[in-house]
């Protein structure tokens, strides 16, 4: 290791304790963070907004983890809980192993990386930046999201992109339900050269997948007297 | 309880463990979940000719409450064996009087109240820390196939012994559940039991899941059936885990919103609402903890 990585053994450490340890560390002047033990406790290497860093966790996370980062790069070698990256604004998340429910909830930026499957509701309130999921994806994945991509190679649960605001959906297996007013588009040649850009460095072969594309069919924009059956379905 | 922890652990085929320790431990993990209370139900080596009950003395004369107890059970049922840890009064018994052996004692003996009845299941629970628990209620040298646990924060109904959980399915032997979630429609559900003979022995939401499914049982429905129509049946958020005497099964809501993870191999399951609990007691990273979807059910028998 050179003198930009550090170590630190979150083993007897309290949560913010390793969380001040982080940021002595960047201040230290590390670029790479390595962090052992991390047993699958919450709120770890938050609020940081430092481009060019590195911090890895050699192991399970918990909750919030990544949590309002503006800029690091994130890897978990192991599973992680809810809400990683939760607001994120920009920045990239990598887990290798399953997440849980509200994966990736209101970022605004950056992009996220599952490599397993993810719980219910993950990219709910998206703002922004892409979300990829490796495996299957939970109930109401992309629920009110806003703006911003969900790739979900494996199959999508019930109610996938429910009252979506705005941004895109794919998913490469089945679909077992959308949710109100998400509506399948037709694939495009640029869809497909998106899919292989974004899926690529993840070693997963877009084209060996039958992507379904779902946006917003726009309809719970406005409420209209006109469609009250659309209304009552969706509430 | 809307931010309740629960455990469980499954120990396969006719392997036993420590459950008791490991109980405690993990419910130790999630006590940020549930500071109120802590409780564990444990099943240990199976009676063929007898019943173990659990009865807690809710008051300060034990010696005298004690002597009640056996009195009232004696009534009914042969007191084979008789020992006290605490305040938690264990008994084995030659039969439970056809499940009218807990209705006697708390009838004969004020603020007696009997926890659980099984061949096998033993209930313990007490405010405060699973750690305290185990220790008070000497729980470490427990051993047994497999156990569930709780930590509480009281939502529903009062911060006491009574209505922590676990809770036993009474007067279904070896029965009981812990739940996190809320169900809304408990006060319909648990008039239509009690129309049908069930008594409830709290006002605790959690305690109609328990009965649920034992009555759906006793009917002679899988654990496999009345899981999936508990999803249906039971209104309102919920992850819960229902125990009998040769294993568990768990229950997740159409909504998902009350996390449990489970984690499996050759020789064990592992249960936890957060992969904290699992990882402080297994952290072999080949042991790869999953979270239940919505309306996902699973279970594990002997």
């Amino acid at each position: 290791m050179t003198s930009e990585t550090a170590t630190i053994d979150a083993e007897g450490l309290e949560t913010r304790d390793v969380n001040r340890g982080i940021k002595q560390a960047i201040a230290d002047g590390a670029r790479e963070i390595h962090v052992l033990h991390p047993a699958g406790r919450h709120s770890f290497a938050v609020a940081l907004k430092e481009e060019g860093l590195e911090v890895v966790f050699e192991g399970p996370v918990g909750w919030y983890t990544a949590g309002m980062n503006f800029g690091p790069h994130v890897v978990v070698r192991g599973n992680c809980g809810w809400a990683i990256g939760e607001c994120m604004m920009d920045g990239r998340i990598e887990v290798f192993g399953h997440a849980g429910s509200g994966t990736a909830a209101s970022i605004r930026g950056g992009l996220v990386y599952i490599q397993g499957d993810t719980g219910a509701r993950a990219g709910i309130a998206m703002k922004g930046g892409t979300l990829v999921v490796g495996g299957d994806a939970g109930y109401m994945t992309g629920f009110m999201m806003q703006e911003g991509r969900i790739v979900i190679c494996g199959d999508a649960a019930d109610g996938i992109g429910d009252s979506m605001y705005e941004g895109t959906i794919y998913v490469g297996g089945s679909v077992a339900s959308r949710g109100a007013d998400a509506e399948v588009e037709e694939m495009t040649g640029e869809d497909a050269v998106y899919l292989k850009g974004v899926l690529d460095p993840f070693g997963i072969d877009a084209g060996s997948l039958d992507f379904t594309k779902i946006r917003s069919g726009r309809k719970l924009w406005n409420f209209s007297t006109k469609e009250p059956e659309l209304w009552t379905s969706a509430l | 309880m809307h931010v309740c922890g629960i455990v469980g652990v499954f120990y396969k085929g006719s392997a036993t463990g420590p459950v008791g320790q490991v109980m405690t431990d993990m419910c130790d993990q999630l006590f940020r979940r549930g500071p109120d209370s802590a409780g564990v139900a444990l099943y240990g080596p199976r009676l063929d000719d007898g019943f173990v009950v659990r009865v807690d003395l809710d008051r300060p004369d034990l010696d005298v409450a004690e002597g009640a107890v056996l009195a009232a059970a004696d009534e009914v049922t042969t007191v084979k064996d008789a020992a006290r840890t605490a305040r938690s009064l264990r008994l084995v018994v030659t039969d439970d009087a056809e499940g009218k052996l807990a209705d006697v004692i708390e009838e004969r003996v004020p603020d007696a109240r009997v926890f659980s009845v099984g061949r096998s299941m033993e209930i313990v629970k007490d405010l405060g820390m699973a750690c305290d628990i185990n220790q008070r209620y000497d729980l470490g040298s427990f051993r047994g196939s497999h156990g569930i646990g709780h930590t509480r924060m009281a939502t529903e109904s009062r911060v006491d012994i009574a209505h922590s959980h676990p809770f036993w399915a009474r007067p279904f032997p070896d029965i009981s559940v812990v739940h996190n979630g809320q169900i809304t429609n408990y006060h319909k559900l648990r008039r239509r039991l009690e129309q049908k003979g069930h008594r409830f022995a709290t006002e605790n939401d959690s305690e109609v899941i328990a009965v649920y499914i034992a009555d759906k049982l006793a009917a002679g429905e899988t654990l496999d059936a009345a899981l999936r129509a508990s999803i249906d049946d039971l209104d309102g958020t919920f992850a819960y885990l229902i125990s009998t005497v040769d294993g568990f099964g768990l229950a997740r809501d159409q909504f998902a919103t009350k996390p449990l993870l489970y984690a499996e191999d050759d020789e064990m399951v592992v249960l936890a609402s957060e992969e904290i609990s699992i990882r402080a007691l297994f952290p072999d990273p080949a042991l790869v903890p999953r979270e239940l979807q919505a309306k996902e059910v699973r279970w594990w028998l002997r």
